[in-house]
């Protein structure tokens, strides 16, 4: 049997929030506290920005947050809508907090 | 406040992006003079990956003070979706935002004019990219005076040229 190598494009801590941010995202009418997604439309009433506030991921830079918000947004958005986003910004509450972010 | 803390609370925008851009130009220009090759070409690649990152998100059509880092997700799942044939990279690849500038303007209805293209092509995906990866800083490389100036002649194009390709 020939031997391949797999070579895994995210680590699993990633994998994980992504599939916990997406089931968020799609339950309607969550308690949880944690994560916020707050969505801003542009004045046609367009999702375009994206700020998801969560404690937990406080170890990831915010690059690979972003890509941890567009890939759950890719599993529970219509991909016309998810090529109008533009900005997608993840915060822990601190960081929220300091950019004044109105989240609470 | 340390500068690592600074960073930290106020990532950078798009135009601190073009101001730094600019600086380490001019600090590999210093470098290639003192003939410190590797360290010149290491730092023209940044300036290279900046540019092209800049052209990138005003073609999304971002102001100057949005926040780099929260526009790349969504600009490389917009690559994803429109342009599954360019392999998805990291952030350091010049091929690749070379591609995502071409594709973003082949969206607008406006594709790059042919000569901006080839030379978008010869500069960037056959000049800088096989010669500057993040991962130099690791080792000496051993860079000659040949190669500190094919870097700066490229990167000096993009200098000189990233606002044609908005």
């Amino acid at each position: 049997m020939p031997v391949r190598k797999f070579t895994p494009t995210r680590t699993l801590e990633q994998n994980q929030l992504v599939d916990r941010l997406a089931a968020e995202w799609q339950s309607v009418g969550s308690t949880a506290s944690e994560p916020v997604i707050i969505e801003e439309p542009d004045s046609k009433g367009d999702v375009i920005h994206v700020y998801v506030v969560w404690t937990d991921w406080a170890q990831l830079d915010r690059e690979k947050r972003g890509d941890v918000i567009m890939e759950a947004a890719e599993r529970v958005k219509p991909m016309n809508e998810v090529l109008k986003i533009t900005i997608a910004f993840g915060l822990t509450p601190d960081e929220a907090d300091r950019f004044n972010l109105k989240w609470r | 406040m340390p500068l690592r803390n600074f960073i930290k609370a106020y990532p950078e925008s798009i135009s601190d992006m073009l101001v730094a851009a600019d600086d380490r130009y001019q600090e590999a220009e210093e470098l290639l003079l003192q003939h410190k090759f590797d360290g010149c070409v290491y730092l023209l690649g940044y300036s290279a990956e900046m540019w092209l990152k800049v052209a990138c998100l005003r073609l999304r059509s971002l102001g100057p003070n949005v926040q780099v880092k929260a526009a790349l997700g969504p600009l490389k799942s917009w690559m994803r979706q429109t342009a599954p044939q360019v392999p998805q990279a990291d952030f350091h690849d010049l091929a690749f935002l070379a591609a995502a500038v071409a594709q973003l303007r082949i969206h607008q209805g406006r594709p790059l004019p042919l000569p901006v293209a080839t030379e978008l092509q010869s500069r960037v995906v056959n000049g800088l990219y096989p010669e500057w990866l993040v991962d130099m800083r690791y080792r000496r490389s051993g860079l000659a005076a040949v190669d500190a100036w094919a870097a700066l002649v490229n990167t000096w194009w993009l200098k000189q040229n990233w606002m044609s390709l908005i």
